[in-house]
């Protein structure tokens, strides 16, 4: 088990019901030792105001415009592309729905983290609302992910309104109110607390198990669980997801505790 | 009445226009489609807008470096005659902008593919929730000369669609205005 050194929490637009200060509280409090930061949206900490065009291209031309092809580097974003990856930067923007590739996405935050912060001793946890996937070899697709652990981690809060699967009769309503341009609020509400929904209450919480998934990845080299009470469960359903975050009965499975245990105590 | 459904904030311009409507929910609303259109279309040509009614759009007229200096358009009939008999030469249209508002068509856009000068990428899957304010995010010039609004931004963009429901439609066309204003501003500035 590696020794931590800093937890860094970072702002990339998440959605407004995130308290990521309630977050760093609840990791100060399972990670005795180890300092945690909240540095905001990592590309204002980080970039110089003249690389901020620069990026904002780079992150247009990573942008998944069919989730059957695999993205490539050849891809040249528009002006429009361009100037929205710029507002979405600078933070003028909170507009989200566009699909980036996932890995590429965790490659240009690690491009901004100093040198000296990139190691496993340094969690950075980037919260963001931008909706990634990655690519699946065996079926040829994307798939839509909460959270891709690595240096950086990051941790999509429309993601884990879209990721995670909904019960399915939701799905089959939704393709009738649709067609149909019936509010789909009323659906929502029908479906009320099945599954977390954009700007729900809940959505600290279960980013608690999320930040912790990041904090394991960093400790042990993996940041699942196959206990489906644990917060580290790899949730796949949105009914799994509620149950690992918030219904269970104990957070962290035996094992995990230990781990947890033994890290408080160095 | 056909009815068209319009999400918060868009009902503003409802009121500006004094479009009649009701609140079915919170944060959407209807209308009835014909009295909207009418007043829209109204409003438009009480600020000063003149309509070629009967033309159809055919060609970009272009300038140096490719910008869009406006439009060649011809008589509908035209194009759904045999040439032998309507042999009518397009009429152009200069313009120091031109705004691109045909819905998923995007047909100044797409005209402008056709000559090389950008490449679209299709209007993406329905995602009601999030297409109209990407939507709104994204328009804006897509060409020197060129502004998109409406429905052709997703065409232009690879951008959700959104189902029958209009707010987006209305604000997009606002921000498109206020967009084209400060160009013509701004070129009046130069020259």
């Amino acid at each position: 088990m590696r020794r931590l050194n800093r937890v860094f929490l970072y702002d990339d637009g998440a959605a407004r019901a995130l308290k990521i200060e309630e977050i760093a509280k609840y990791l100060r409090k399972k990670l005795i030792k180890v300092g945690v930061e909240v540095r905001g949206n990592p590309f204002a900490f980080y970039l110089l105001q003249d690389k901020v065009s620069d990026y904002a291209r780079k992150i247009a031309s990573i942008k998944i415009q069919d989730a059957t092809k695999k993205w490539s580097s050849e891809q040249e974003p528009l002006y429009g592309e361009i100037e929205y990856g710029k507002k979405m930067i600078l933070g003028k923007t909170r507009a989200s729905g566009v699909l980036y590739d996932g890995l590429e996405l965790q490659r240009l935050f690690f491009e901004v983290i100093p040198g000296r912060e990139r190691s496993l001793q340094f969690v950075h946890i980037v919260f963001s609302n931008r909706l990634f996937a990655t690519w699946d070899e065996h079926e040829r697709r994307y798939h839509a992910r909460v959270n891709l652990c690595g240096i950086p981690s990051i941790i999509s809060t429309t993601g884990v309104v879209e990721a995670p699967a909904k019960p399915r009769g939701y799905y089959l309503l939704r393709q009738q109110y649709e067609m149909l341009g019936k509010d789909l609020l009323e659906l929502k509400n029908s479906f009320k607390g099945a599954f977390i929904d954009y700007e729900d209450l809940r959505l600290t919480e279960v980013m608690k198990g999320y930040a912790m998934q990041s904090v394991f990845y960093s400790l042990v080299g993996d940041p699942f669980c196959q206990d489906k009470g644990c917060r580290l469960y790899n949730a796949h359903w949105q009914e799994e997801l509620i149950f690992a975050q918030i219904e269970s009965e104990y957070e962290f499975c035996q094992r995990h505790m230990s781990f947890l245990e033994e890290l408080n105590e160095y | 009445m056909n009815k068209v459904t319009i999400r918060h904030p868009g009902e503003r311009i409802l009121d500006e226009l004094g479009i009649p409507y009701k609140k079915v929910n919170q944060g959407l609303f209807v209308a009835d489609g014909p009295h909207a259109c009418s007043k829209l279309i109204a409003s438009a040509c009480d600020s000063g807008v003149k309509f070629a009614n009967m033309t159809v759009f055919d060609d970009l007229v272009l300038r140096e470096g490719g910008r869009v200096a406006g439009v060649v358009i011809n008589w509908t009939p035209v194009s759904a005659m045999p040439r032998e008999i309507t042999c009518v030469d397009p009429v152009a249209l200069e313009s120091e902008l031109v705004i691109d508002a045909t819905g998923h068509d995007a047909q100044v856009v797409k005209k402008l593919e056709e000559r090389g000068f950008i490449k679209t990428k299709g209007f993406g899957a329905m995602w009601v929730e999030r297409s109209e304010d990407l939507i709104i995010e994204h328009t804006g010039e897509v060409h020197p000369g060129l502004i998109i609004t409406g429905m052709a931004v997703a065409t232009t963009y690879g951008l959700p669609r959104m189902g029958p429901t209009f707010g987006a439609m209305l604000l997009s066309g606002e921000v498109g205005a206020q967009i084209a204003l400060e160009k013509l501003r701004e070129n009046a500035k130069i020259k």
